[in-house]
């Protein structure tokens, strides 16, 4: 091997480029040696594959539902805050909400339902309600009749009164 | 609130077929590198994620040779990881706690760690790294080239 080209490979500059921290200068002088030079395309390759190796013996699974979450969020709606990942966002989100929260803690929202609940106990309440309207009302029936048989001895009386005065 | 509600794009299924085996071949590796860069399980996962949200964008750049994918996913994987750089690891990125690797990179040179950690992990040049250590750029490619060879030997 021409010795230009090996001290080039033992320079260390192949690795600093494909891990992608050469300045523009060596990255255009490493494409032109790879082009023209066998031995360091193949030098490439084998660094590239070290990398490789390195990454997998240090890799560390996620967690299983990761993709899911993944998968949802390429398909569908994303809420988010420009350029930032989640945790930060989530954050930034928090600190925003807190700075600018000047109205009451709570949503507005209307009842669709026609129904409403009620606590259990009520049903003594309204039981209770119910007896006493209708004691009240048999009250009421009781003196009205009441009343009017009062009213009708009354006038039975004045007739009778008058008739003694007649004779 | 201020957040932003995006619609995305809408996928074809090959492309969310495409960007899973990505996911399924590369997930672990990734995850690998990005505890390592922010030391922090939850964190490195949300940059997963928002790295594999991008995936299907950019797929025609998977079209090439396929020992080519993993280095395409580490750029993308710097690329989220250039903010926390700057902010978090500014000056800390060669103190002894940043440095727990385990036994491949552990074997290595406190220098040699420095200096295979400053590029692979930090992005940091070798130009940055020889000013930062008061040593020629020449010796730190050298240190680099045989962090490599000491990795790969074990």
């Amino acid at each position: 091997m021409d010795k230009r080209v090996n001290d080039f490979i033992e320079s260390g500059i192949l690795e600093a480029f494909i891990i992608g921290t050469t300045s523009e200068a060596e990255e255009r002088d490493v494409l032109q040696m790879k082009q023209q030079h066998p031995a360091v395309k193949e030098a490439l390759f084998e660094i590239e594959s070290d990398l490789e190796q390195l990454a997998q013996r240090m890799a560390v699974p996620p967690p299983p539902q990761l993709w899911a979450r993944i998968e949802d969020e390429i398909n569908g709606l994303t809420v988010t805050s420009k350029n930032l990942p989640g945790k930060q966002r989530q954050e930034q989100d928090k600190r925003q909400q807190e700075q600018t929260k000047t109205g009451p803690d709570y949503i507005e929202v209307e009842g669709e339902s026609s129904h409403m609940r009620l606590h259990k106990a009520w049903r003594w309440v309204f039981a209770a309600v119910f007896v006493l309207g209708k004691i009240f009302l048999g009250l009421a029936i009781y003196y009205y009749l009441e009343n009017r048989r009062v009213k009708q001895d009354i006038q039975e009386l004045k007739l009778e009164m008058r008739q003694l005065k007649g004779k | 609130m201020n957040v932003n509600i995006e619609q995305t794009q809408s996928l074809t299924n090959n492309e969310v077929l495409a960007t899973r085996a990505l996911y399924y071949r590369y997930s672990s590796w990734l995850l690998g590198y990005l505890i390592e860069v922010v030391k922090d399980y939850t964190i490195a996962e949300q940059y997963l994620v928002e790295v594999f949200k991008e995936v299907p964008n950019r797929l025609d750049e998977f079209s090439g040779p396929q020992n080519q994918h993993w280095k395409i996913l580490r750029k993308l994987a710097q690329s989220k990881l250039r903010g926390v750089r700057v902010r978090d690891l500014k000056d800390d990125a060669t103190s002894p706690e940043r440095l727990k690797f385990d036994g491949f990179v552990s074997n290595l040179t406190i220098e040699q760690q420095i200096v295979f950690c400053g590029v692979y992990y930090y992005q940091k040049s070798t130009e940055t790294l020889a000013a930062e250590l008061n040593m020629a750029d020449a010796d730190i490619k050298r240190m680099l080239k045989e962090a490599f060879i000491m990795i790969k030997n074990g």
